[in-house]
C-alpha cells in the first residue's frame, strides 16, 4: 500500500471499526511521524465518536431532540 | 430478551416516563430510518414489546438502555427486510459535496484541504448549537452512507451484524464508514469549527 495521506486516513477510519493487523499499524505509525495533518485527522476520528455519543445522549432533550426529527413532532 | 410467552398487558403507567422514552426512541428511529411514519411504527412496536416483557427487565441496565436494545433489534429487522426489496427510492440524489470524486486529496494522495484545529465547545449553550450543526451535517450524507454510519455510531451495532443486515462485504462497510467520516469531518469543519474559532 502506497504511503500517502489518502491510504493512511482510510486505515485510521478502519481502526475505529476493526482491529488492524501489524502491517497496517506500522503503515500508520510511519506516516504519522512525518504528517501533522494526518495526526490531526486521527484526533478528529476520536472526536467524531465522542460527538456522536453526546448527540445520542442529548436526543431526549427539548433542544436537541426536536431537530433529530427532520419534521416537526405531532 | 423479548419474552413472547409471558405476554402480560400492562398500562403506560407501569413504565414510568414512557413519554420521555418514546420521544428519545422516536428521535433515534427517525435519524436512523429517515422516514417519520416508519419510525413511529417501529417505536410503537418497541414499546409494545417492552410492555409485554417488562417482567424480564431486571434493572441491570437503565430503562433507556433496555428500550434502546429492543429498538435496535426492531430497526435491524426493518433494514434486513428492506435490503431484500428493490432499491429504496430515497437518497438517489447525491449532493454536490458528497461525490466520491470530491476528495480533500490531490493526485498523489496528499492533503489538498488540510484538517484544521478544532476548538470543541464545552459551554452548554454552544453545545446545543453544535449538536444542531452536527445533525445538519449528518442529514446531508447520502442515504447509503448515513445508514451504515448511524448503525455503527448511533445504534452501536457491531460491524459483523451491520454487514449481515445490509448484505455488504466488510470492505464495502469500510468504504461507507470512511466516506461518512470524511464528509462529516469536512462539513463540521466548514460549518462550525472555522466559524467558531475562539480567542
Amino acid at each position: 500500500m502506497t504511503h500517502n495521506c489518502a491510504n493512511t486516513t482510510r486505515l485510521l477510519s478502519d481502526a475505529q471499526d476493526r482491529g488492524l493487523v501489524e502491517e497496517e499499524r506500522q503503515h500508520i505509525e510511519k506516516h504519522l511521524e512525518i504528517c501533522p495533518s494526518c495526526v490531526r485527522f486521527q484526533d478528529h476520528m476520536a472526536m467524531l465518536r465522542v460527538f456522536m455519543h453526546r448527540l445520542r445522549a442529548g436526543l431526549g432533550d427539548e433542544a436537541v431532540g426536536e431537530i433529530a426529527s427532520h419534521d416537526p413532532p405531532r | 430478551m423479548i419474552n413472547e410467552g409471558g405476554t402480560v398487558t400492562l398500562q403506560d403507567a407501569e413504565l414510568p416516563d414512557v413519554h420521555q422514552h418514546r420521544r428519545y426512541l422516536l428521535a433515534l428511529a427517525r435519524m436512523q430510518l429517515r422516514d417519520a411514519a416508519l419510525a413511529e411504527d417501529v417505536v410503537q412496536d418497541t414499546l409494545e414489546a417492552a410492555l409485554r416483557s417488562i417482567g424480564s427487565f431486571r434493572n441491570q441496565s437503565s430503562v433507556r438502555t433496555w428500550l434502546t436494545g429492543i429498538l435496535r433489534h426492531k430497526i435491524l429487522d426493518v433494514l434486513r427486510v428492506r435490503q431484500r426489496q428493490p432499491a429504496p427510492t430515497y437518497g438517489l440524489e447525491v449532493p454536490e459535496h458528497a461525490r466520491a470524486t470530491d476528495t480533500p486529496f490531490d493526485d498523489t494522495g496528499t492533503w489538498s484541504r488540510h484538517p484544521q484545529h478544532w476548538n470543541v465547545p464545552d459551554e452548554a449553550a454552544s453545545q446545543t448549537d453544535f449538536l444542531r450543526v452536527l445533525q445538519e451535517c449528518m442529514s446531508k450524507m447520502p442515504a447509503s452512507v448515513a445508514r451504515a454510519f448511524y448503525l455503527r455510531e448511533v445504534m452501536e451495532v457491531e460491524t459483523k451484524e451491520i454487514t449481515e443486515t445490509l448484505d455488504i462485504t466488510a470492505n464495502h462497510l469500510g468504504v461507507l464508514m470512511y466516506r461518512a467520516r470524511m464528509l462529516l469531518r469536512e462539513c463540521l469543519e466548514s460549518s462550525w469549527f472555522q466559524r467558531n474559532t475562539l480567542t
